[in-house]
Formats: structure tokens, sequence, C-alpha cells
């Protein structure tokens, strides 16, 4: 090998090895984006469901939602989640924690949803796996005959 | 007596003879006195000349020494050139002008790979900008069910059902108080 060639290899490998060397942005966690939406649903005379809900209507129609006409729209909040790490979503009566478990195929999410009521009693330990775009409903019935529910979709 | 009889004289006087010529030279001596008052004025004239010199030699200080010696060490340098070895810049230029085509070479081909090192280089902020939508949509139909792992409703019975139509599936989970479902 001639010292032409060395000599070129030496500064090539030493220019670039300093150019690639430097130091990278750590790529970030995976997140997803979950919408939260606390619904109150009563019987009225005059039915209504509120317009932000207007993607659940036809569910409202199938038990165990039917029995009731009115839906009302507590609170709704975007919550990105990481992974392993725990939210809380802060509901109008009570709250929820939701913590990331994976994300599964790209297409699913496995989510641990944690519910208390408005006294503070858990209601709901619950871990599952969902599509993105379908919903999960946890819901009770209040003392006035009116249900509770927390509708979670993610994506 | 003749010249070569006093040159015997005076190398005996000065001790230059051989053991053979200094025997013949004393014995000779021994018969003469004409010659014995010739060593004696001999030996006489040569201390004298031994005690000048001497002090020829004291009167002389003794730096005219040194610089007597200096100089002639100066005119040893001048007469021989000290061959002094090449320093490390000297080296070093002397070095590029017989590789400077080389070096001029690897340093554009350096700099070509070096440019399309940064080129190719995947940008990091592309990167974090794509990276958190890890999740894709699918459509209704190609989804599958929801999947209730676990299920813990301590303030009472928990019903799982599961709806699904044209936008999907919604899948509810529905907590009962105990005491209703006990009377069911």
């Amino acid at each position: 090998m001639s010292a032409r060639f060395w000599l070129t290899a030496a500064l090539a490998t030493t220019l670039s090895s300093t150019v690639v060397a430097q130091p990278k942005t750590p790529p970030a966690p995976p997140t997803v984006s979950c919408e939260f939406l606390e619904i109150r649903a009563t019987s009225e005379t005059a039915p209504s469901i509120d317009p932000e809900l207007e993607k659940l209507r036809k569910k409202f129609k199938k038990p165990p939602f039917s029995s009731w006409n009115t839906f009302k729209l507590l609170m709704k909040a975007n919550q990105p989640l990481a992974q392993r790490k725990a939210e809380t979503i802060a509901l109008k009566q009570g709250k929820a924690t939701a913590t990331l478990h994976g994300i599964v195929n790209a297409t699913s999410v496995r989510l641990a949803i944690s519910l208390e009521d408005a006294k503070g009693k858990n209601i709901i330990n619950t871990t599952a796996t969902f599509a993105a775009g379908d919903y999960l409903v946890y819901g009770h019935s209040l003392p006035d005959n009116a249900g509770h529910m927390l509708a979670l979709t993610c994506k | 007596m003749s010249a070569a009889d006093d040159l015997e004289l005076m190398q005996h006087a000065d001790g230059e003879l051989d053991e053979r010529t200094r025997a013949e030279v004393e014995a000779r001596l021994a018969k003469s006195a004409d010659d014995r008052a010739k060593v004696q004025s001999l030996g006489e004239v040569s201390e004298l000349v031994r005690s000048r010199l001497e002090l020829s030699a004291d009167d002389v200080p003794a730096r005219r020494f040194e610089s007597m010696w200096s100089e002639i060490e100066r005119s040893l340098d001048r007469a021989a050139p000290r061959e002094t070895s090449p320093g490390l810049w000297s080296r070093f230029t002397s070095w590029f002008e017989r590789y400077r085509g080389h070096v001029l070479t690897g340093a554009v081909t350096a700099g070509a790979v070096a440019a399309l090192a940064i080129i190719l280089r995947p940008d990091g902020r592309t990167e974090t900008v794509t990276r958190p939508s890890a999740i894709n949509v699918q459509p209704a139909a190609l989804r599958t069910a929801p999947e209730i792992e676990t299920l813990d409703t301590p303030e009472g019975e928990g019903t799982v059902l599961n709806i699904e139509d044209e936008d999907g599936n919604t899948t509810v989970i529905w907590v009962s108080p105990a005491d209703t479902v006990e009377g069911i």
C-alpha cells in the first residue's frame, strides 16, 4: 500500500468518526394520547345527548345505556400517556388513574385503569388491551338512579 | 678532541647515551681532565637555561594560557565545521515538501467523506417529532375485540359486555352494587 493510501485512510477515518460520533438525541419513549369523557346519564322527559358525545350516540341506544335518555358531558380531557407512568385524571365525581403498560402490534394499547367515586372509594381496577379508536366505558349507578360513566379512547 | 667526541660529551650530560657508549665516555672522562671540565661546563650551562625557562614560564599568567587554549579550540572548530542535526520543524517541512501531493489528496478525500457523513446522518429532531405517533388507528372492520385481562370491583359486581358496530368496538364494564346484585 502506498503512503498516499494510508494518509487518505487515516484522515478520512479521523474526520468522519469525529462527525458521526457526535451525541445523538435519545429517542423519546413511546406515548399515546387518550381522550377521557366523564358522562352523567339520566332519564328526562326531553331526551338529549351532548353534541360532544355524538360519536357515542349509537351506543347509547343499546343496553346498559338504553336505561337513560339524557347524556351530559361533565368533563373532557386529552391525556398523553407514557409507558409505565401513572397519570391521574381529576373527574367531577371522583378521579381516574391510567397507566400505559404497552403498545401491542402498533395498533392496540394495554392500559391499567383505576376509578374512585366522589367519596374516594375504589370501585374499579382493571387492565385491558383494546384497539386504537375503540372505546372503553366504565360505569356505575348512582343513588338517584342516574348513571356515572367514564369513556375513554386512545390513538 | 673531535667534534664527534664533544657531541658525545653533550649527550652524556643530557643522559641521552646508550649503556655501552656511556661506559666508554665515562672511561674517557676518568682519563681526561679536559673532558671532565667540558662536562662540568655543559652541566652548568644546562642548569642556567633550565632556571631561566622556569622563571619565564612562571611569569606567564594562567589566564593567558586559558585564552591561548580557547583560541586553539576556535581555530580547530573553524577548520572542521561541526555537522549539525536538523531540527524537528525542518524535518517536518522537508517531509511535507516530499509528500505534499499525498497530504492534499488525503485531506480532500477526508473532507468528502465527512460531508457525506453529515448529509447521511439521521436527524435527531425528526425522530423526536415523529416518535409520539406510535400507534395506528385501523379501520373498524380490522380491529380485534378488546380483551379485559384483569377486573377488580371492590364495591360491587362487575359486568363486561361488548357492543360492536360499524364504528368498531365499545366495551362496557359496569359495576353494580353488591346488594343490588344479590337482589336480582
